[in-house]
């Protein structure tokens, strides 16, 4: 399997006032293509920090960022949006839909903005909301509202689907339902798409391909799983 | 996809906003109104001074509609900027998502555009609309003629309404693209992660504000009422003084009480501990920290529309009620003797117009004399010394006028003054302007010596003139009797009378006549009805403009408080879940909503009052000066007027928010 993401020394700085505050501390890390990553580590360790990184959100104060072979440290901000658009997904703790547009037209919002989309009725089949459609997201209830931001960011078709703690807000049957979904994404498309999902829940750790511990600021260790745990059995 | 988005946020916002959205529509009908007027009056039949004030009324509402758009201008600019910073989370899903920030920025564009659209289009129609009926409004006060009365749209106005807010919106539409481009995604989407900044002010230094602002409003209130004498003596740049320090003063107070309202209260242990007090001052606290300049602007707003009103109005009643008290005769003539010059004898020029003769009564015809040795100062006795002191600029060796008793008594009847009978040794005063000051005079029984007589006050001042005119004038002339009046001075010659006729053409071709009546040298001549027109002209000019710039002030301001309480319940309907949650009821938590919207609604308003006691004390200087004198009495129905539209304002806030956090 190819790498598909690489960080070289890098670090991220963030300036509070007069005081610096150094979030990720020369880090490197290699990531396969085709993997379910699951980064863990304690609030505060860097891990989201890690993850804006390699989704193009931020940029690094040093070091390099390669995905797919492309520096993308050094974009600019159109690059970088246009690298957003083109090949990541994102999924958040807190879902990050639109209240004012209905569930269809939440994900109909990529298809203005990918040149390849997958149809907005596959991606909600997938989720199984396709009967939710005409819905607004007040009406749904939380696991839903997940699904439907899951449903918009596999409509955009990415090689990198990155999920800051997406069951952080939910229960443990939804959660599980939705780490499916992931796990199926994953599996997709010739098993070329990558998920990463940052958590500082250790049981999601067991159903991983990979699992990177991060703590302050630095990756403490990598480790493969070579049986991973299938996700029913997951509980907590 | 980006137009129904633009569409989708609109309608979300037209529901959360509606009635900043209303004062947007109502902001253009009015606009739209008021530069319409000529068009309005273009109907009615009329001629010469009233349609000379129309030119002026239009011309001025076209100077003050600058200013109005700049109001309009920074309320949508302002609210625009206030919506946008609301949006961060979803313009940060937006980029998550891979949208370039140019066609962010397009949505935007698109969002202000419809906005504009829709607002430009129902304004105009409600404006039109409404401009029929202030038609009538604007007939009545000129009383014209409406029977003629058809349908109008002004083309100009709506041209001007159009390409004003255009203006505005773009202006909007820049700073939108600007706002969208400083923008970083990372910021963006933690923005509301972040804890609302809670700026702590050191008490101390709120303390040393708070003394300092209340030192400064108190010398600008100083400086417009007990100075404003030595005030009026300088250049009008002086002005600028106390309208500094009360807007310096203003916004040092917002910023000091801001700082210290919450300590304050919190030390009132009964009253900030009962129900959910503690939670509605801490929301007001920072409500008022967030927009210190903001609130301040509003005060100030409302205290120029009160005093603007005011003012306004006060100018109208006075019209209104002077004409008939100081112009009780048709027409005047008068005309000064000259040394140099033959004299003129206005008698005979009223006798030999056929026109004139035939269609007139009551004529009447006084003299005045002056006396060397008896000026201005002697007439004041031994008030004299203390009137120097005060008014320096007075002419004290100015004549004074002296008319025979006579003279006088005839002139009292065609007026409806008081009529005298004078012994020999008595002189009368006949005044209406500052006529205190004569009444001191004669209240120290002070013995004058005119024409070589040693005079005693007969009775007490009489309220009289001269000359008809809008407002009160007359500073004084002295009535003597007949045989003790010398007339080899003679100052001049006054000549008043009645129409015998109703006929409006008569009463036409004989003002004609009395207007062309140019002798060699120059004689004064009033007319009731020219008189009458001119004062109309000041009070409609003066109503229009006070009641353009207070609607306009007061929506605005209103809108701002309404356009912060609303979104400020949205963002916080967290805090009202976790206050149901722990188990207070919706009818503790309605209290809760109401004070904390009356609070905030009164808070720059109960400045305002007081800045307007100490302002309206000066304006009824400025009107005294301007010889409108009397006590201001719009004051009332413009209070009237600021609580039906701020109240209305305040009870639809007040309902919005508690359906607001409802659910």
């Amino acid at each position: 399997m190819k790498e598909i993401v690489e960080l070289k020394n890098v670090s991220k700085v963030y300036k509070i006032g007069d005081t610096e505050y150094k979030a990720l501390d020369n880090i490197s890390l290699s990531l396969k293509e085709g993997e379910m990553i699951v980064i863990l580590g304690p609030s505060g360790a860097g891990k989201s920090t890690l993850l804006n990184l390699i989704g193009g959100m931020d940029t690094p104060t040093n070091g390099n960022v390669i995905i797919d072979g492309e520096d993308i440290s050094k974009y600019n901000e159109n690059k970088l949006s246009e690298y957003r658009a083109e090949n990541v997904g994102f999924i958040f703790q807190f879902y990050n839909i639109l209240p004012s547009l209905t569930v269809k037209e939440n994900v109909d919002l990529v298809k203005d903005i990918v040149k390849n989309p997958i149809s907005t009725e596959e991606a909600l089949k997938g989720v199984g909301l396709l009967k939710h459609s005409k819905k607004f997201p007040s009406q749904l209830s939380g696991g839903e509202q997940q699904r439907v931001s899951i449903a918009r960011a596999i409509a955009k078709n990415p090689k990198l689907l990155l999920c800051d703690e997406p069951t952080g807000a939910l229960d443990s049957d939804t959660g599980v339902e939705v780490l499916k979904l992931l796990r199926k994404q994953c599996d997709g498309n010739n098993g070329s798409n990558t998920v990463i999902i940052v958590t500082h829940n250790v049981l999601i750790a067991d159903i991983a391909d990979t699992v990177i511990n991060v703590k302050n600021g630095k990756i403490e260790s990598v480790i493969t799983n070579q049986n991973p745990k299938k996700i029913e059995e997951v509980k907590w | 996809m980006l137009c129904k988005l633009s569409i989708s946020n609109i309608k979300k916002s037209f529901k959360d906003y509606a009635i900043y959205f209303t004062t947007l529509i109502l902001g253009i009908c009015i606009f739209y109104i008021f530069n319409s007027i000529d068009s309005q009056t273009a109907m009615l039949t009329l001629t010469g001074r009233k349609e000379d004030i129309i030119k002026i009324l239009t011309q001025l509402l076209s100077y003050v509609s600058v200013f109005v758009s700049c109001i309009l201008g920074f309320l949508i600019i302002y609210a625009s900027r206030f919506l946008i910073k609301k949006r961060n989370k979803e313009f940060g899903i937006y980029m998550t998502l891979g949208m370039s920030k140019r066609r962010i920025s397009v949505i935007l564009l698109l969002e202000t555009f419809f906005i504009g659209l829709i607002s430009l289009a129902i304004g105009l129609l409600v404006g039109i609309a409404l401009s029929q009926i202030t038609s009538i409004f604007i007939a009545n006060m000129f009383e014209a003629d409406m029977t003629k009365y058809t349908f109008n749209l002004s083309k100009s106005a709506t041209i001007k309404t159009i390409i004003y807010f255009g203006i505005i919106y773009f202006i909007v539409m820049v700073f939108n693209t600007i706002i969208i481009n400083k923008n970083k995604l990372i910021n963006l989407l933690q923005a509301s992660k972040k804890q609302e900044k809670i700026k702590l002010k050191n008490p101390v230094v709120c303390i040393i504000l708070f003394i300092i602002s209340v030192l400064m409003l108190g010398t600008s209130y100083y400086m417009v009422t007990q100075g404003v004498e030595s005030l009026f003596k300088y250049d009008v740049k002086i002005l600028l003084v106390p309208i500094s320090l009360g807007g310096v003063g203003t916004v040092l107070f917002f910023y000091s009480v801001a700082g210290m309202l919450l300590k304050v209260l919190a030390r009132c242990h009964k009253i900030y501990y009962k129900n959910l007090n503690a939670f509605v001052f801490k929301q007001l606290s920072s409500k008022i920290n967030t927009m210190v300049i903001s609130i301040s602007i509003i005060c100030l707003m409302l205290f120029m529309t009160l005093c603007l009103l005011s003012s306004a109005l006060t100018i109208k009643n006075h019209f209104n009620k002077s004409i008939n008290k100081y112009v009780p005769a048709d027409f005047e003539l008068s005309a000064f003797y000259n040394d140099d010059k033959e004299d003129i004898n206005l008698q005979d020029f009223v006798e030999n117009e056929s026109i004139i003769k035939n269609n007139t009564k009551d004529i009447t015809v006084v003299h005045t004399y002056y006396d060397d040795n008896f000026d201005y100062g002697a007439s004041l006795g031994d008030y004299q010394d203390e009137i120097r002191k005060r008014n320096a600029y007075v002419r004290f060796n100015s004549s004074v006028e002296i008319m025979s008793e006579t003279d006088y008594n005839n002139l009292a009847k065609i007026m409806n003054f008081e009529t005298v009978n004078l012994e020999k040794d008595e002189y009368a005063i006949v005044s209406n302007y500052d006529a205190e000051i004569y009444k001191e005079v004669v209240r120290r029984n002070s013995i004058m010596n005119i024409f070589g007589n040693n005079l005693k006050p007969y009775g007490n001042v009489i309220d009289g003139f001269l000359m008809i005119s809008a407002n009160p004038s007359n500073t004084g002339f002295f009535v003597i009797d007949d045989s003790v009046l010398k007339g080899e001075n003679k100052d001049r010659q006054v000549l008043v009378g009645n129409y015998s006729t109703e006929d409006e053409a008569t009463i036409e071709s004989i003002e004609k006549k009395i207007n062309d009546y140019k002798p060699e040298f120059g004689i004064m001549r009033n007319t009731k009805n020219d008189i009458k027109e001119a004062a109309v002209g000041l009070s409609v000019i003066a109503t229009f403009i006070g009641l353009y710039l207070g609607i306009i002030f007061l929506i605005s301001s209103s809108a701002i408080l309404a356009l912060k309480q609303l979104s400020d319940c949205i963002d916080d309907k967290n805090k009202y879940r976790v206050l149901r949650q722990i188990g207070a009821d919706e009818k503790e938590i309605n209290k809760a909503v109401f004070k904390q919207t009356l609070m905030f609604f009164m808070m720059p308003l109960s400045l305002a009052v007081v800045h307007t006691i100490f302002g309206l004390k000066f304006c009824a200087s400025i009107l005294r000066s301007l010889g409108i004198a009397g006590a201001l009495d719009g004051h009332i129905a413009t209070f009237l007027f600021l609580i039906a539209i701020y109240g209305i304002y305040f009870v639809v806030t007040y309902l919005c928010s508690r359906n607001i956090i409802k659910e």
